[in-house]
């Protein structure tokens, strides 16, 4: 396209002009030449709704992802995460009381911290929801996850590229089968795909949060930790506490 | 305090407007309003199928004209998702030849406060047929033309994310995905006339 005569390039040149990339000069010679040209006012038009499609498309598609997301939380048992939380709260508000009064259990407290310890305290294998159809659409990843098989689940290599959902179970099990550098990777797969839900990407956060603390990379655990406290909508909101974050900024000064 | 419960509309539509936090406001609208609206689809000759799938229209005819800064706001949003809900229900029952009388009447002595919705609705068949049509672009242009026009990631981010050789590989693909959707569009006048309306209102 770059070698085109320059009669050729004035279609690339009016997408250029719909995407808003041309300027100054370039761009008052497009509308002059879109005003005198009925031709090319209809093509612009014909542009413009192909876009709108798209838009269109893409919202219906966001929209309906939310619709699905929300059908299977209202479908899927309540997690065991939910009643811990509380008791995990509770627990963290009397040692924090305790630290504060008793200097010396405070000091042994910042000596004794470690990154398998931090990560012990916050994390919990994560438990998928209940299967809806016995298992009939249940892939290969999926059954050995909630099978156990933390070990296989690393290992499958489906025939065809790997969901989202496949990409988060495997990142769990390399955490499980203590391989928090593979675990990263894995969860910023997850991140990294647009058809990934925000349920999804807000739990690969999390424990993608949790893997860094686990491989001793503090600065980017911290990043995320903050960005989930910041976000009092965000699935983990409650799970990040003030003394997580200082645990975890305490780690990266050892 | 459980996301959405105490939501206010001014909140809601900026955040719709600037498309921040999407999926959140996308979440906190079913969360306030999927309930009712589903109640009238269901009471009046729907099943819950019907009522979701009119819902996400819904949904997503209100998020299109927030962004195209046509939601004026003289009514709140809860009576104006009322209204969307309804005119879509009715044009569904239209379509399929079971109109609701009495909605009909009463439907014609409402005012015109709003955007006509008529023109903002794209209709259950009218987005299935658009959904399709995407889907014979193929997944590579559907990808492309999803993460420039849609999510509005530049030529960089997207060479990042799909892995072609160069940014020019990556434009001359998104045009040629972009020119067969216009081909395919031309030869879809219903979709064509939809999007126009909804372009232009």
């Amino acid at each position: 396209m770059d070698n085109a005569a320059p009669e050729d390039k004035i279609p690339d040149q009016l997408v250029r002009y719909l995407d808003g990339e041309l300027t100054g000069s370039e761009k008052q010679d497009m509308e002059k030449k879109i005003a005198m040209d009925t031709a090319l006012q209809q093509e612009l038009e014909n542009l413009q709704l192909a876009r709108e499609a798209v838009r269109r498309f893409g919202l219906h598609r966001q929209v309906g992802e939310v619709r699905r997301l929300m059908l299977e939380e209202k479908q899927a048992p309540v997690k065991k995460m939910g009643q811990t939380r509380r008791f995990v709260r509770l627990s963290l508000a009397v040692a924090a009381s305790i630290l504060v009064v008793v200097l010396g259990i405070a000091g042994y407290n910042f000596y004794s911290l470690s990154a398998s310890g931090v990560f012990a305290d916050h994390y919990q294998v994560y438990e998928p929801g209940t299967v809806r159809d016995g298992g009939a659409n249940e892939t290969a990843i999926e059954k050995a996850y909630r099978e156990k098989r933390y070990q296989e689940v690393t290992t499958i290599v489906p025939a065809r590229p790997v969901t989202a959902n496949e990409l988060f179970l495997r990142g769990i099990a390399y955490l499980e089968t203590g391989q928090p550098a593979n675990g990263i990777a894995s969860f910023q797969q997850v991140l990294a795909r647009p058809e990934a839900g925000a349920i999804l990407k807000e739990e690969a956060e999390y424990y993608l949060a949790l893997a860094y603390i686990r491989d001793k990379d503090y600065d980017p655990a911290l990043r995320l930790l903050h960005r989930i406290r910041n976000n009092p909508a965000h699935l983990y909101h409650s799970q990040v506490s003030g003394r997580f974050v200082k645990q975890v900024r305490l780690l990266k000064w050892k | 305090m459980e996301p959405g419960s105490n939501f206010p509309d001014a909140e809601l539509v900026a955040h719709i407007r600037s498309g921040s936090r999407m999926e959140e406001m996308i979440r906190t609208i079913y969360r306030l309003y999927f309930d009712s609206l589903s109640w009238y689809v269901m009471n009046n000759s729907g099943n819950l199928q019907d009522a979701e799938d009119v819902f996400q229209e819904v949904v997503v005819s209100f998020v299109d004209l927030v962004q195209k800064d046509r939601f004026r706001g003289e009514s709140s949003i809860k009576t104006f998702l009322y209204s969307l809900n309804r005119h879509t229900w009715l044009n569904e029952l239209k379509r399929r030849g079971r109109a609701l009388a009495r909605e009909e009447k009463y439907e014609r002595g409402q005012p015109q406060s709003q955007p006509d919705v008529n023109v903002v609705i794209a209709g259950r068949e009218t987005t299935n047929q658009l959904v399709k049509l995407m889907d014979l672009l193929g997944e590579t242009c559907k990808k492309i033309l999803l993460l420039f026009y849609y999510e509005n990631r530049s030529i960089t981010e997207i060479l990042e994310t799909l892995h072609y050789e160069n940014e020019q590989v990556v434009r001359n693909k998104k045009y040629k995905c972009l020119k067969q959707l216009e081909k395919m569009m031309d030869d879809n006048p219903v979709i064509r006339q939809t999007m126009k309306n909804l372009l232009h209102g």
